[in-house]
C-alpha cells in the first residue's frame, strides 16, 4: 500500500518531465520550420545572443546575421511562444471548467467569453483604435462573464446547467452583436482582419503578446493548476464538497472568475481558438485518469505543444497562404473529439 | 464525543423540514436515525455536517457548537457519506480517499506525509486496499460504498454520518459494513446512520432516534423504540416484534 501511495507521484513526475521536454523540443523545432534555412541550434544561439544583450554584454553583430536572427527573434519565436502560452492556458481553463461544472463538454468558451472578447475587439477594429485591441477584448470577456454568471445566479442557485445555458445565451447575443458590427461597417481590409481574428490567429503575435498570454498563464494558470485537490472534491458533488469544508459557491465563483480573466487575456492575443480547452483535458484524462492534481499540469504542457504544432501547420501547409489557427484546431479537434465520444460510449457499454 | 441536537429547525420555501429536533447520539456508539421517507433524516444529517444551515437550534459535538465552527474546522471533526454517493466520479479509489484529506490540507498544498499515512490507514480500515488503483466507476455497489467510507475515514472524523449506507448492498456486504462500523465505535468514533431497514437498526444500533415529519417521535435503545405502539402510528403499518433466538434482540415483521 505504501508502495502504491509512493508510485503515483513518481509516475506523475516522469510524465510531467517528458511533457516538458516535448514542449521545449517542439518550440525549438517549430521556430526552424518555414521559409528560411535554420537549425535547432540556431534558435538557441539567437536566444543566447539576445539574453546576453539584455544583460548588457551582447555581441554587436548577431551570430546568425541580422536577417536570420530577426526571423528567429522578432517573428517566429514570439509567435511560437504565444502559441505555447495560449495552448497551455486554454487547456488549463478547459480542465478547470469541466471539473467545476462536472460537465465534460465545458470549455473556456462556455461562458460566452470568446464571443464577448470578439465583440469588444471587433468594435475597436471597426472604430480604428487598434492599440486598444487587447484591452477591449479583455473587457468584453469580463463583461460577458459577469453577464453570464449574473444571469445564471439570478435564476437561483448557480447550478452547472444554469451556468451553461446562461453562457450560451450571452454567447449568442455577443455573436449577433459581432455580426451586426461587421455587417454594418466592414470594408475590404478590416473585414479580413476581423474574420481572421474571430477564427483565431497567431499571425500578429509579438513580444507584448508573449508577455500578456505568458503572464496570464504563469500567474492565473499556475494558480488554477494548484487547485487540483479542491477540484477533486468538486467531483463528488456540491454536498460532498461542502461536507469536506469547502465553501462551494464562493470557491466556484472565485475560480470561474479567474478562468474568465485567463481566457480574456488569451483571447486578446489570439482570437477565438476553439477545441484546445475541450480536447486536451479529455485526451489526458483518458490516459492518466481524472485526478486534477495530475490532469491540470499535464494538460497545460500538452496543450502548449498541441497549439505550437497546430499553428506551425496553419502557417506552413498552404504556404505562402496562411490559415487561421482556429481552423486547424477545429479540423484536428472535432474528429478527435468525436472519436473520444465514441470510445467513451463503447466503454460505458462494456461496463453496463 | 456525544452529539447533542437542540431544537434544530430548517424550512425550505415555507415548508418545515426539520421542526425542532432535540436528540442525543451517545459518544462512541452507533446511533440509528429512523423514520419514513420525508421524515427529515437526510436533512438532519446535512444540518449536522454543515451542508445546510439550520434556521434555529444548536448542534453540539462534545460541547463544541458545530454551527459556529469554521467550515474546515467542522469538516475535520464531522464526515458525511451521502446516500447514493456519486457513482460516476472518474477518480481512482486512492485519489478519492485523498479527497477526504481536503479539510486537513493547506489551501495550495500538495501531498504531505500525514496525508499519505491517513490515506493508507483509511484504505486499510475500510478494506479497499485491493481496489486502490481501480476507478470508482468500475466498482460494485458494496465496493463503492466502502471506498466512500474510506474517503470519510481519511477526514479522521470524531463523528461519522452515513445516509442510507446499506442501500443496494447484499446481505454479506451489509454485515461487513456493520462490522466495520462496530470497529469504528470501538475506537471511539461516534456514528450516526440514517437507516430504512428497521431490523438492521434493531440488530446493530446501540441507540435509536425515530423521526416523523421533522420531529423526534421517539428516542432510546432499540428495545425502547422498536415497539409496535411506537412504530405503527409513524409508519402506518401493523407491526409485530419477535425476539431473535440467538442474540435476543428484537426482530420486526410488518403487515
Amino acid at each position: 500500500m505504501t508502495a502504491r501511495a509512493v508510485r503515483r507521484p513518481v509516475a506523475t513526475g516522469v510524465l510531467l518531465a517528458v511533457a516538458a521536454v516535448l514542449l521545449v523540443v517542439s518550440v525549438t523545432v517549430a521556430v526552424t520550420i518555414g521559409p528560411a534555412d535554420l537549425a535547432p541550434l540556431d534558435v538557441w544561439r539567437s536566444v543566447a545572443d539576445h539574453l546576453a544583450t539584455l544583460g548588457g554584454s551582447g555581441p554587436a553583430e548577431p551570430a546568425l546575421g541580422v536577417l536570420r536572427d530577426g526571423i528567429v527573434w522578432e517573428i517566429r519565436l514570439p509567435r511560437v511562444l504565444t502559441a505555447a502560452a495560449v495552448g497551455a492556458g486554454l487547456a488549463v481553463a478547459g480542465g478547470v471548467m469541466q471539473g467545476l461544472t462536472r460537465n465534460p463538454l465545458a470549455d473556456p468558451y462556455l461562458l460566452g467569453l470568446s464571443s464577448g472578447a470578439s465583440l469588444g475587439a471587433v468594435a475597436v477594429l471597426v472604430l480604428g483604435v487598434g492599440v486598444l485591441l487587447p484591452v477591449a477584448a479583455f473587457a468584453g470577456a469580463v463583461v460577458a462573464m459577469v453577464a453570464a454568471l449574473s444571469l445564471a445566479g439570478s435564476l437561483g442557485r448557480l447550478t452547472p446547467a444554469r451556468t451553461i445555458l446562461a453562457g450560451l445565451a450571452v454567447a449568442q447575443l455577443c455573436a449577433a452583436g459581432t455580426s451586426f458590427v461587421i455587417f454594418w461597417s466592414a470594408t475590404g481590409d478590416s473585414y479580413r482582419e476581423i474574420l481572421a481574428w474571430l477564427m483565431g490567429s497567431l499571425a500578429g503575435a509579438d513580444w507584448p503578446a508573449v508577455a500578456i498570454a505568458g503572464g496570464a498563464v504563469v500567474v492565473l494558470g499556475t494558480g488554477l493548476a494548484l487547485q487540483g485537490r479542491t477540484l477533486d472534491a468538486f467531483a463528488f458533488g456540491d454536498t460532498a464538497a461542502s461536507a469536506l469544508g469547502i465553501d462551494v459557491n464562493r470557491t466556484r465563483w472565485t475560480m470561474l472568475t479567474v478562468v474568465a480573466l485567463l481566457t480574456g487575456a488569451l483571447v486578446a492575443v489570439s482570437g477565438s481558438i476553439g477545441f484546445v480547452g475541450l480536447i486536451l483535458p479529455h485526451a489526458v484524462r483518458l490516459v492518466i485518469g481524472a485526478g486534477h492534481r495530475r490532469l491540470l499540469p499535464l494538460s497545460a504542457l500538452l496543450g502548449a505543444t498541441f497549439l505550437v504544432w497546430a499553428d506551425t501547420a496553419a502557417r506552413t501547409v498552404f504556404e505562402p497562404r496562411e490559415l487561421p489557427v482556429g481552423i486547424v484546431t477545429a479540423f484536428l479537434g472535432a474528429p478527435v473529439f468525436a472519436l473520444l465520444l465514441w470510445r467513451r460510449r463503447s466503454a460505458a457499454g462494456d461496463l453496463a | 464525543m456525544s452529539l447533542r441536537l437542540e431544537g434544530v429547525r430548517w424550512s425550505v420555501a415555507g415548508r418545515s423540514i426539520l421542526d425542532g429536533v432535540t436528540a442525543t447520539a451517545p459518544g462512541a456508539r452507533l446511533t440509528g436515525l429512523l423514520g419514513p421517507n420525508g421524515a427529515g433524516k437526510s436533512s438532519l444529517l446535512r444540518a449536522v455536517s454543515g451542508v445546510l444551515t439550520p434556521d434555529a437550534g444548536a448542534v453540539n459535538l462534545d460541547g463544541t457548537d458545530l454551527l459556529t465552527l469554521a467550515r474546515r474546522e467542522r469538516a475535520r471533526r464531522v464526515a458525511l457519506v451521502e446516500q447514493e454517493a456519486a457513482a460516476t466520479v472518474p477518480l481512482t479509489v486512492s485519489e478519492a480517499v485523498l479527497v477526504g484529506r481536503t479539510p486537513h490540507a493547506s489551501r495550495w498544498g500538495g501531498m504531505t506525509a500525514d496525508d499519505d499515512a491517513a490515506v493508507a490507514a483509511a484504505i486499510a480500515e475500510a478494506g479497499v486496499a485491493d481496489l486502490a488503483d481501480r476507478s470508482l466507476a468500475t466498482l460494485s455497489g458494496g465496493e463503492r460504498q466502502r471506498a466512500h467510507l474510506a474517503r470519510a475515514l481519511a477526514q479522521d472524523p470524531q463523528l461519522l454520518l452515513l445516509d442510507e449506507p446499506t442501500n443496494h448492498l447484499d446481505v454479506h456486504a451489509r454485515i461487513e459494513l456493520l462490522d466495520l462500523l462496530g470497529r469504528l465505535t470501538d475506537r471511539g468514533v461516534t456514528v450516526v446512520a440514517a437507516l430504512h431497514d428497521l431490523n438492521l437498526a434493531a440488530a446493530a444500533c446501540d441507540h435509536v432516534i425515530l423521526l416523523d415529519a421533522g420531529r423526534v417521535a421517539a428516542e432510546g435503545t432499540a428495545d425502547q423504540v422498536l415497539r409496535p405502539e411506537v412504530l405503527e402510528p409513524v409508519y402506518r403499518v401493523r407491526c409485530h416484534v419477535l425476539t431473535h433466538p440467538i442474540t435476543g434482540r428484537p426482530v420486526l415483521t410488518f403487515s
